[in-house]
């Protein structure tokens, strides 16, 4: 068996979880019912989804944190990526909506960890380094590219009639979107939770990763610039995610021969 | 000179245009009437190609899918049914087109396009967002003339105006039309009235059809005796196509 036997103590401990879990999602559910926000079922399912991937996760775990050939590291993103360019798909209802998420994450994340990688700052031969950062740059980049794309969408079918007007002044519907400003607004909606949290960074937003440094005994400095880094990798990876799946999003939105909104 | 050969158009499996053909004489005013429904728009946006259609569209000896797309909207500017206006004051809507077409209007092009639709240079610095419905049809109008197209298509110009700012409208295109004489101009209405004021070239659609085409002085001497006003155009569909509506 690769589960480790548990102590008394640590019985007790998941009893209190389960229990603190169970009043919270009371709360959840309370309000969702009182302001009708129809989320009691979403929570519930994402709840037991996380709980059993998060098990067959540390099932896997051992295994996975053994593998240190470099071409393995990086399946295993692509494995994240799939999920999360799925995960996607299922939120915004637009043609071909996986692949071009595919196309953006992959582009993001490997550009990333490229760089990380080959400059020396995550060791590839530590994958319980590597492969959780991995996650969290495809966790983020499909975060902020969701909410991205999330806006664009949402402004374009407001501003139907501009986008058309400007289509009959000639402008192709890439630079009709740029010029009515509805790229970089939407590109600043995609980053502004992480930026919330990097200006809170130590304040309020203790970020887990630092934490798990620390309780590992490394230097807080180290942990510091370490984090710092990390925050870096997810804004990047989020801003050139956002940016390759707006690029494809929008050739996608638009009909490629009256150069009209499809949708 | 634009010439229309049997156009299908269909949008949502349903058949919006009929089997069209006319033509559009060059440096003419033309007036496209028909009731609400005709698909007067529809056959507008389709000369801008902004639906896909079956059969042809010439503009200048060439099909209009020979254009680039882009470049077939510079010279065949569309001015819509309801007026549009960008973010910004009425210079920024002025300038918008130069943001595809790399130009900039002189402070002195300015002022003239806003005196060729009668707007007052007061408003320069206005936000066009706050002008009234009718300001921003004639800057809605501006804006498009800025690009100096070869034809200009008005879609119900003045629709949302009063009976008086109706007439200073069409006042504004008989002008338009004596002062560029190399300009195609096509008007949609509903408005025999309007029809009766402007244009030279008359094509009567219904239900996706061109019931008449003709100049416009043998559309009315045919079927108005006298100048009377208030012939109904109901009465003239029905005496063409024999169906009483
Ligand atoms: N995108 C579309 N999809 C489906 N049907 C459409 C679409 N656009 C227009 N129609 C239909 O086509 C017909 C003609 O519409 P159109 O807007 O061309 O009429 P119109 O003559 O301009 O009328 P109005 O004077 O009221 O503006 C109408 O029945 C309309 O419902
Ligand atoms: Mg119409």
């Amino acid at each position: 068996m690769i589960l480790p036997s548990l102590t008394a103590e640590d019985i007790s401990l998941i009893l209190f979880q389960l229990l603190s879990s169970t009043i919270l999602l009371v709360i959840i559910l309370f309000i969702s019912k009182y302001k009708a926000l129809n989320i009691g079922n979403r929570i519930i399912t994402a709840g037991i989804r996380g709980f059993l991937q998060l098990l067959t996760l540390s099932l896997f775990l051992t295994y996975i944190f053994s593998i240190t050939s470099i071409v393995y590291q990086f399946l295993v993103l692509a494995f994240m990526i799939v999920f999360g360019a799925l995960t996607i798909s299922k939120r915004i209802d637009v043609d071909n909506i996986f692949w071009l998420e595919i196309k953006a994450l992959s582009v993001s994340v490997y550009v990333v960890m490229s760089i990380v990688t080959i400059i020396g700052a995550i060791p590839i031969s530590h994958p319980e380094i590597f492969i959780p950062i991995g996650g969290m740059a495809v966790g983020n980049a499909m975060n902020i590219s969701y909410l991205t794309l999330n806006s664009i969408k949402k402004e374009i079918d407001n501003r139907k009639d501009q986008i058309e007007a400007a289509l009959c002044l000639g402008f192709t519907p890439e630079l009709a979107i740029e010029e009515l400003q509805i790229l970089s607004t939407s590109l600043s909606t995609g980053v502004t939770p992480s930026m919330n949290n990097l200006r809170t960074l130590g304040l309020v937003f203790i970020p887990g990763l630092m934490t798990g440094l620390l309780i590992g005994g490394i230097n807080p400095v180290t942990a510091a610039i370490y984090q710092i880094m990390i925050f870096f990798v997810i804004i990047a990876g989020g801003l050139i995610a956002s940016i390759v799946a707006s690029k494809l999003f929008i050739d996608e939105l638009f009909d490629k021969e009256t150069q009209n909104y499809r949708y | 000179m634009i010439i229309i050969n049997e156009l299908d158009l269909v949008l949502d499996d349903k058949l919006i245009l009929n089997n069209i053909s006319c033509k559009f004489p060059v440096s003419q005013v033309s007036i496209i009437i028909g009731r609400s429904g005709a698909g007067k728009s529809s056959l507008l946006r389709s000369i801008i190609r902004l639906y896909k259609y079956s059969g042809n569209i010439i503009f200048e000896n060439n099909d209009i899918n020979d254009y680039e797309v882009n470049i077939l909207r510079k010279n065949i500017a569309y001015v819509g049914q309801i007026p549009i206006v960008f973010p910004g004051n009425v210079i920024d809507n002025l300038n918008f087109p130069g943001k595809k077409w790399n130009t900039v209007l002189t402070s002195d092009e300015i002022d003239r396009l806003l005196q060729i639709v009668g707007l007052s240079s007061n408003l320069k610095t206005q936000e066009a967002s706050n002008l009234s419905v009718g300001e921003k049809q004639r800057l809605h109008l501006a804006r498009a003339l800025s690009l100096k197209p070869k034809v200009l298509l008005l879609d119900e110009p003045s629709s949302a105006l009063d009976v008086i700012s109706k007439q200073n409208f069409e006042e504004l295109i008989i002008k338009l039309n004596e002062n560029n004489p190399e300009l195609t101009i096509i008007i949609v209405t509903h408005d025999l009235d309007q029809a009766r004021r402007i244009g030279e070239h008359l094509i009567l659609l219904e239900q996706g059809a061109v019931i008449t085409e003709s100049s416009k002085q043998d559309f009315f001497n045919k079927f108005i005796s006298g100048t009377k006003d208030g012939t109904m155009l109901e009465n003239i569909i029905s005496e063409l196509t024999g169906v009483k509506s």
